[in-house]
């Protein structure tokens, strides 16, 4: 299927590997659109019309898009109900190249980093969270990336997890990372607002390796060194909450 | 990878140095947000490290059924502990305050110290005013300096982080006669930035557009290119004025116009009539039908340059804008620190300024075991009911008074006092005045609350499974610091089983040394004033309908 795809959607298939878990908006001109499932997504969540691509082609491609100068609007609607947006430029200008113009995800817009106004409550902050646990000390970190608010704390002991589950509750993260090994307890301990589907399982695009060795997609583009521990970070869901 | 961000040699200076975990969570977070973000988040300058006992811990459940921050009826109905205590004038107040509501504060020298400030604030109007009314012009820093380093900030938002940075020296004033040492670090930290407000003033224009784009964002005399643009800009009226006077002449065609179009650019236009008059360097560039309209080299050069002009404004703005926003952004740490001064005033004032308008008391903390509240009121149904509101003493502590056992008819009031309770104790140890005539009160690590019946339908667990949960937790958890408020438990199940869980949870929570905590239990259950006779730290409170309480 995918030797017979035209340059520009191989372009697409591949910045999608990049990013799995988004929805990615792909700059075409004056508009974003949206592809394939993620079309079919869009179409559905933002009430707008979804169309398809080579049509003549007998393989016709679901497609759906909203125009550049008023996508933040869309974006926000879909970042509120839980989706992660990839938001793909195009880096190079059209008119000077002949051939497939160069393409690039500037930005991912997710339930726990906003910085867009449409996306924040002035009167209340927004914050990220990470949870992780090595024995009987589990760790927990919250980012509230409008303001740089930054805070870690960890507990050890039986009693750890209520404590850092009060934590959690406490700042109550739009988001949150965590081991997959952890996910039962998440899931089994976080209660007052329900949740949106987990969203699927970051993997390396290179990855073979077991689930719990698996590194994220940013990591596998830098290398590991550069965390301040020497434990790899194994793989991390992204859950979002509310 | 955190050494990295912060351009640190350890993280000691953080308090993080040996807390692994911590330190890998709050790595995550920061790489997250980078990736995400495809930036460097530099406006994350710090990471604090907190231990879960530094606070007072109020669970999810407990903060819904007080009612602190989202109403039972509905997240519309506003009537929360947070708006009647909310009198920020900004949103980094609101948000700070909100913490300290979410998370008070657990020793005695914080709770102190923020009690002070209150206090001063509250005992002088005038002081509390005058604070007030310039904190109306500081804007929401944090986030501006979020912007900032996102490369998202607008020339409005340059304008806002001037004005809020000016209210600094008389913020300073203001404080400058209150006691309290909070206050007087607070004005010490504030920093007005010198640097960046001259920057700002120089460089950005009265009256900035919201874009960039929109053009008039840098003042004039800050770049001396820019101006000459300008001015070539500007002076195109005249110039055409000019230009077509001289045309005019020269053809002898009065009606000569010069004039403009998204087509064409500039060109002269004459009546057909005088098409054949024109001098021989005039090129023919459109026929119509009444008129022909033509261009010349001097105009097409004096076109060039003006609409090369209006571009190069454009584009040299953005890049001047851009310039200031890195000096701005340069000094990212000092204008923090004033948005921090700045929030911790906001929220102190909001404090002191609920305490005049609801008639709130300055509690008094001690680190003994005592809950003494003399008349006190729940703050919210007191200002959002229709009727009076009945004041109810309580009294508790480790020994004798350790477990009160709450009786009365239904709808009498009971859950109310055991939520104006913790309420009370919440507020002092946010460092809040109270509603009351008079409050003694301990420093509590921990509320617990079981308030009523509730389905957790959404999780597959009936009503007595969810009970049964949630006090399991509090036996196995609770401390002798602790508040535990029990509000008809068993009710989920049948009558008999109900009362015998009632009594067996009460009789633990007096009986075991360990969790011994304070207890307030409202109960239905007219069998467990026995309790009060059998157990040694119980007593009974009964609420009798209108006018007289016990």
């Amino acid at each position: 299927m995918m030797t017979n795809q035209t340059p520009m959607l191989r372009q697409y298939h591949e910045l999608k590997q990049q990013h799995p878990g988004t929805l990615l908006f792909f700059r075409l001109g004056d508009f974003y659109e949206l592809f394939f499932d993620d079309a079919i997504t869009g179409s559905r969540e933002l009430q707008i019309t979804l169309t398809a691509r080579h049509k003549e082609r007998g393989d016709a491609v679901p497609m759906c898009g909203v125009p550049h100068h008023s996508a933040a609007s869309y974006i926000a609607r879909l970042v509120r109900k839980g989706y992660r947006v990839a938001i793909c430029e195009q880096t190079e200008d059209a008119s000077k190249t002949r051939k497939l113009v160069r393409r690039e995800v500037v930005r991912v817009v997710t339930p726990g980093t906003p910085i867009d106004p449409q996306l924040l409550d002035s009167r209340e902050p927004v914050y990220l969270a990470a949870v992780c646990s090595s024995g009987d000390t589990v760790g927990a970190a919250f980012l509230d990336l409008s303001t740089g608010e930054f805070r870690a704390t960890q507990e050890s002991g039986a009693d750890a997890w209520e404590k850092i589950r009060a934590d959690l509750e406490s700042y109550s993260p739009r988001e949150l990372l965590f081991p997959t090994s952890l996910a039962p307890l998440i899931n089994a301990g976080l209660s007052a607002k329900p949740q949106t589907t987990p969203l699927p399982l970051v993997k390396a695009p290179t990855a073979e390796p077991p689930p719990d060795d698996a590194d994220t997609e940013a990591c596998s583009r830098r290398p590991i060194l550069q965390v301040f521990l020497q434990a790899p970070l194994s793989t991390l869901n992204f859950l979002v909450s509310r | 990878m955190l050494l990295n961000h912060f351009g640190a040699r350890s993280l000691e200076g953080y308090g993080i140095e040996r807390k692994d975990e911590a330190v890998r969570a709050a790595g995550v977070c920061l790489r997250y947000a980078q990736e995400t973000q495809r930036a460097a988040a530099s406006h994350i300058t710090d990471l604090a490290y907190f231990e879960p006992a530094d606070h007072l811990v109020l669970d999810n459940v407990t903060v819904r059924n007080l009612e602190l921050v989202e109403s039972l009826a509905g997240a519309a109905s506003g009537r929360t502990l947070l708006s009647v205590i909310d009198e920020t004038t900004t949103s980094m107040g609101a948000r700070l305050l909100r913490s300290w509501l979410l998370r008070p504060c657990v020793k005695q020298g914080e709770v102190e110290a923020r009690l002070a400030a209150v206090q001063d604030l509250y005992s002088s109007q005038i002081t509390r005013d005058k604070l007030r009314s310039l904190l109306k012009e500081v804007s929401d820093l944090e986030r501006l300096i979020g912007r900032i380093s996102f490369g998202s900030a607008s020339p409005r938002d340059m304008n806002a982080i001037l004005r809020s940075l000016y209210q600094v020296p008389a913020v300073r004033e203001v404080i400058s006669t209150c006691p309290a040492s909070l206050l007087q670090i607070l004005s010490e930290t504030a920093d007005e930035v010198p640097e960046v407000c001259a920057l700002l003033v120089k460089a950005i224009s009265d009256d900035p557009p919201a874009k960039i784009s929109e053009g008039d964002t840098i003042r004039a005399g800050y770049s001396s290119e820019l101006d000459e643009l300008r001015s070539i800009s500007r002076n195109a009226k005249q110039i055409i004025a000019t230009l077509e006077a001289t045309e005019r002449t020269r053809s002898g065609i009065n009606n000569l116009r010069i004039k403009f179009n998204n087509v064409f650019g500039y060109f002269i236009e004459v009546s057909k009539g005088n098409a054949a008059r024109v001098p021989a360097e005039y090129e023919r560039r459109q026929t119509l039908t009444n008129a022909e309209r033509f261009t010349t080299p001097e105009l097409r050069d004096w076109e060039k340059k003006v609409l090369g002009a209006e571009e190069r404004i454009i584009q040299l703005e953005a890049e001047l804008f851009n310039d200031v926003c890195r000096q701005v952004a340069a000094a990212t740490k000092r204008i923090q620190a004033t948005a921090r001064a700045f929030a911790n005033l906001d929220a102190l004032a909001s404090l002191a300024e609920t305490a005049v308008r609801r008639r709130f008391v300055k509690p008094v903390m001690h680190d003994g075991d005592e809950v003494e509240i003399v008349q006190g009121r729940h703050p919210m149904i007191e200002v959002f009911s229709e009727d009076p509101f009945v004041p109810n003493s309580v009294y508790l502590n480790n020994s004798t008074d350790r477990l009160l056992v709450i009786t009365g008819p239904n709808m009498g009031g009971k859950s109310t006092v055991l939520r104006q309770t913790a309420i009370i104790c919440i507020l002092a140890q946010m460092g809040s005045f109270v509603p009351a005539e008079k409050a003694r009160l301990p420093l509590l690590d921990r509320v617990w609350t079981r308030v009523g019946a509730s389905d957790d339908l959404t999780r597959g667990r009936s009503t007595f499974m969810v009970e049964m949960t949630e006090t399991a937790a509090i036996l196995h958890s609770s401390t002798p610091r602790s508040l535990v408020l029990l509000d008809e438990i068993g009710r989920g199940t049948a009558t008999f089983d109900g009362l015998s869980i009632a009594w067996a949870v009460a009789e633990y929570l007096h009986d075991s040394p360990e969790h011994a905590a304070k207890t307030l239990f409202a109960t239905h259950y007219h069998e467990l004033t026995e309790l009060a006779e059998r157990l040694p730290g119980a007593q009974n409170y009964q609420i009798t309908a209108a006018g007289s309480n016990v």
